[in-house]
């Protein structure tokens, strides 16, 4: 099998390979590994002589009405303080979730690629102080910094374990493997949605497919993956709860969406300990990114 | 009687079969769609613009700036650009990197409307003092053939057509479109006979082929029905008219799938039929319209008019004819079929009026839009029916 591949791959580059940066990355705590779901982060004990930490903000079931459908969206956390990256063709757009500010950051044309894709494909990843941004229509990935602020750079240098997105199609490919969508997961695991529409896991040297066929679009709270349904967009989609086994994907539930399903995101917005499934999905007439509880 | 304006809209609306660019299952690339060649007459055109409500949309990447202050629609971005509240006047640059030639066909050059389109320098320039006319202008430019080929979804080869990779919207997702020739009187048996993969729908058989479960539905290529009538008196076409069921064609020839044009006129108390009336057409025996032909010559018959399919010298006669439309516009499409159908004796000023003349004097009978349908097979998704009622490929691809 294809993805076969990408586990020689991952084996090869095992050790944090996915930590490679275009500078030497600082050390930072794990933002890089997809958060636990269960069990839920503790808050830390107050020190004595501290101040009580003011009350968090409450999540909105609808957490930001949007007027194009975004390619990826990446919740994006540091210091007790959560904003949305949303990956369009040409632009990130960083928005802040509770006063629903934006800043719109283009991609110069310097970096578009001249084959253009139709439907490309989209994902932001952490990356050491900074995110790495894949899309069909770049001609490398680009890595940005944290706040944004500086110009992006092409990162050219491309890890082996990194999939590159195919020009001109919606696709990635490592190895001589082929998916709409991937996760990383714990001890160098890789999850991706092949382009039959079934989950394939590589981890500790083995790979694990799932029987069940699923939609394009995944994220991950390991063991736990949730994916969208294979629907068309005529038809009512659906959250899929996937649990990986030691050699199984199996399929534990499913949930209605209010629309088709864009993409999916698991983050604890408002850093209360809680995290949420955050279901990007388009109905007509509507986009709308809308927070659930995790199930 | 007057033509009735307006039944296609002047901002060009794309109809989509289903579903739209976010599909929950990706797009799937490749593949080799068999099209009838009749329905591929518009693969080399490409849509430019849609304009509605006075809205302007850039419906591919073009190497133009926008600039909403000086009312210059000058587009460079990769997406589609919205400009609103066009009024007064528009320029749009043409870039010399990107040559493309402009369709200036348009009827509105009137004294009425003073519109005026020039080439100065490589430059297009559209001035109206009428939001509605500079619609129309913009709309019916929106096709063009001689757009250079590496803008197009689809290339051009000996076989047929192949995907366009440097298409600037993106390569399409199918790998190619080959032209199939089908038996125009059954295209459904070579749909059946897994020769083709669209095909148009005969009316006389819609009810069979909409109830197969291998196909999808969609509008296809509309047609203007009409008839020409000479040496019948305005009494006499007026009688004609009297006589003639559009409601009934529609219903038991075109499944519903049509429009009526037939002008309303009062009926009188006597009706004044000719004393013989010769009535022709140029359809075969099996033509799809000559079903709707039998049941016009039986209203015909009904209501008392002595008409004969046999021709005799210098009886009046009545010919049923129909012509295809192609224009985004109607009143663009009676304009070319005017110039066409009575190319002399007029002047391109005074296009309108000579229409309704022959409409007053009973020269031509407008009767009825007909909207054809097309089958399409299931596997076919994201088609796009264009507002001229062809397919456009660029979008749709084939679930494996």
């Amino acid at each position: 099998m294809k993805i076969a591949a990408i586990i020689l791959c991952l084996v090869a580059f095992a050790g944090g390979c996915h930590k490679k940066s275009p500078e030497p990355p600082a050390p930072e705590p794990s933002k890089t590994e997809p958060p636990s779901p269960q069990p839920p982060s503790p808050v830390p004990p107050q020190e004595p002589g501290k101040t009580v930490l003011p009350e968090r903000p409450k999540v909105p079931s609808i957490v930001a009405e949007l007027e194009e459908a975004p390619l990826d969206v990446f919740p994006a956390c540091q210091d007790q303080n959560c904003r949305l990256l949303l990956l369009f063709k040409n632009r990130v757009t960083v928005l802040n979730w509770q006063n629903g500010e934006k800043k719109e950051v283009l991609f110069p044309q310097s970096f578009l690629n001249s084959i253009r894709s139709r439907a490309p494909s989209g994902k932001i990843l952490k990356f050491a102080k900074g995110y790495l941004i894949l899309n069909q229509d770049l001609t490398n990935p680009l890595y940005f910094t944290e706040d944004f602020d500086s110009p992006p750079g092409a990162y050219v240098e491309k890890p082996d374990w990194l999939p590159v997105p195919q020009p001109g199609f919606n696709w990635y490919t490592l190895q001589d493997g082929r998916f709409y969508d991937f996760e990383t997961l714990p001890e160098n695991g890789f999850a991706v949605i092949d382009t039959t529409y079934s989950i394939q896991i590589a981890r500790g040297g083995n790979l694990v497919p799932s029987t069940v066929r699923c939609g394009a679009t995944l994220c991950s709270v390991f063991p736990v993956l949730y994916a969208s349904s294979p629907v068309h967009s005529d038809g009512p989609d659906a959250i899929m709860k996937f649990r990986v086994r030691e050699d199984s994907v199996v399929l534990e539930s499913t949930r209605p969406a209010q629309g088709t399903i864009v993409d999916l995101a698991v983050s604890d917005l408002n850093q209360d300990g809680i995290q949420e499934l955050l279901v990007t999905w388009k109905n007509s007439g509507r986009i709308a990114i809308e927070a659930m509880d995790v199930f | 009687m007057s033509f009735k304006k307006g039944i296609l809209p002047a901002g060009s609306i794309l109809l989509l079969i289903a579903a739209t660019a976010v599909a929950v299952l990706k797009q799937d690339y490749g593949g080799n769609l068999r099209v009838p060649e009749e329905l591929l007459q518009s693969i080399q055109t490409q849509q430019l613009f849609e304009v509605s409500h006075n809205t302007f949309r850039a419906l591919i990447p073009f190497p133009y700036q926008l600039d909403e202050t000086s009312l210059t629609i000058d587009l460079h971005t990769l997406n589609a650009v919205i400009l609103n509240e066009i009024s007064g006047q528009v320029e749009a640059l043409q870039q010399p990197s990107h040559p493309c030639h402009w369709i200036l066909d348009y009827p509105y050059f009137t004294h009425e409307h003073p519109t005026s389109i020039s080439f100065k320098e490589g430059k297009l320039f559209l001035r109206s003092t009428e939001e509605g006319i500079l619609q129309t202008i913009l709309s019916s430019s929106c096709l063009i053939p001689s757009l250079s080929g590496s803008m197009l979804p689809f290339r051009k080869t000996q076989f047929g057509f192949e995907a366009n990779t440097l298409c600037p919207s993106g390569r399409p997702f199918l790998d190619s479109i080959t032209p199939v020739e089908v038996d125009p009187v059954n295209p459904y048996l070579s749909f059946k006979l897994n020769d083709v993969d669209l095909c148009p729908i005969p009316e006389a058989r819609f009810q069979q082929i909409s109830k197969d479960p291998d196909i999808g539905v969609a509008n296809g290529p509309k047609f203007f029905l009409y008839l020409k009538t000479m040496n019948l008196t305005g009494e006499q076409v007026t009688a004609v008219i009297s006589a003639t069921n559009t409601g009934e064609l529609i219903t038991a020839a075109l499944n519903g799938h049509a429009e009526n044009q037939l002008p309303h006129v009062a009926r009188g108390d006597s009706i004044s039929f000719p004393k013989q009336v010769t009535f022709s057409h140029s359809l075969s025996a099996d033509h799809p319209y000559g079903l709707l032909v039998k049941r016009l010559l039986v209203q015909w018959k009904e209501a008392g008019l002595p008409v004969s399919e046999s021709q005799t010298a210098g009886t009046p006669r009545i010919l049923f004819r129909f012509q295809a439309i192609r224009e985004t516009n109607f009143d663009l499409f009676l304009y070319r079929w005017l110039r066409e159908q009575f190319g002399e004796g007029w002047t391109e000023e005074a296009w309108y009026d000579a229409l309704h003349e022959l409409e007053a004097s009973g020269t031509v009978v407008p009767l009825l839009i007909h909207s054809s349908r097309i089958a399409v097979r299931k596997e076919i998704r994201d088609l796009v029916i264009r507002p001229d009622g062809f397919p456009d490929f660029a979008n749709c691809w084939l679930e494996k």
